[in-house]
């Protein structure tokens, strides 16, 4: 819930960690496995997609088709490595010097989404226990820190 | 009436459908065989031939914020105004089409618009077929977990109870059958 907790006002506070989080598919990780492998589809297609730009630039010259692969194929390489890693410095980065990362932020912003799951678990029970009605519908849910029940006639 | 049908959808036709086959047919031709598709397809120098390829990309980065957006929405995991997988890749993709105009300079005479190019196409299919990968994933994930809720509930039926609600949550993401003895 930390995580989520930290990554959440992570996001909220700069567009550039959003940015960073979109791209490692973090909104599939937070789901339960085996869907969270679902995370690393997209990227790891993309990456793979290189080889085909270094077969397009081969065939794209007249001489030196070898080389110019081995070119290209050497500088997805080398930036996919250099992405990935500065990427990993900029998320530490950016997490040690937020003020999110404050251990009594933390632990509001920790207990704030702990109720607000718990309300909304607490939605679920009470609408899996209302009893069918012929003349209205009732629907409870919760909405951040607020329980709604409504009935509709 | 029948005439004025038959323009619409021929209308919808050409508008719509054959820029969709005509964008898949450049995704498979570039998945199977790059060299051939080169061959046929790339003209280097020719700017219409530049901008095609320019929109090649573009088409493949809005299919990508598409079906994050239909992803985001389907799972309820992460905000509606949060898909910036397309920003991730532009991003990402300069290193490697800057550090391929700079190595292949010395051995090839490719100008940087010559690279850019040539880095559209793969670049663009590489995204749009990890984004229908991804998709459909989902999908089959979706049917098999509707699948085993559905086989709960007719089990907890089988047990004697009337009715049932049976739900799976994978985190906020719930997948629910009801049920009810005939």
């Amino acid at each position: 819930v930390l995580k989520r907790v930290l990554s959440d006002c992570l996001k909220n506070e700069s567009l550039g960690f959003t940015v960073l989080a979109s791209g490692f598919q973090e909104a599939y990780t937070n789901l339960r496995p085996p869907v969270d492998d679902l995370s690393y589809l997209r990227p790891v297609i993309t990456v793979l997609y290189l080889f085909i730009a270094a077969r397009f630039f081969a065939a794209a010259v007249e001489r030196r088709k070898p080389l110019v692969f081995g070119m290209v194929l050497l500088a997805a390489l080398i930036t996919t490595g250099t992405n990935y890693l500065s990427l990993i410095a900029y998320g530490r980065w950016k997490i040690e010097h937020s003020s999110c990362a404050e251990e009594k932020q933390l632990a509001t912003l920790g207990l704030n989404r702990a109720a607000e799951s718990a309300l909304k678990e607490m939605a679920r029970g009470v609408q899996a226990g209302v009893k069918d009605n012929e003349v209205y519908d009732v629907s409870v849910g919760a909405e951040g820190h607020t329980l709604s029940y409504t009935d509709r006639f | 009436l029948i005439g004025a049908t038959g323009a619409i959808i021929k209308f919808l036709r050409l508008t719509f459908l054959r820029p969709i086959e005509r964008f898949l047919a450049q995704v498979i031709s570039i998945s199977t065989d790059p060299a051939a598709f080169v061959r046929e397809r790339i003209r280097l120098g020719d700017t219409t031939n530049f901008l095609r390829s320019a929109g090649f990309f573009v088409s493949a980065i809005s299919t990508a914020f598409l079906a994050e957006v239909a992803t985001l929405y389907r799972l309820g995991i992460g905000n509606l105004t949060e898909p910036y997988y397309w920003a991730f890749i532009l991003l990402t993709s300069i290193p490697f089409v800057l550090l391929s105009f700079l190595s292949v300079r010395f051995v090839a005479p490719l100008s940087f618009k010559d690279v850019l190019h040539l880095s559209f196409h793969p670049i663009g299919a590489g995204v749009f077929v990890g984004a229908a990968f991804a998709w459909w994933h989902r999908l089959l994930l979706d049917r098999w977990l509707m699948s085993a809720i559905s086989q709960t509930s007719d089990l907890i039926l089988a047990s004697g109870v009337k009715s049932n609600r049976t739900s799976l949550c994978l985190s906020e993401f719930c997948l629910t059958a009801s049920k009810t003895k005939a």
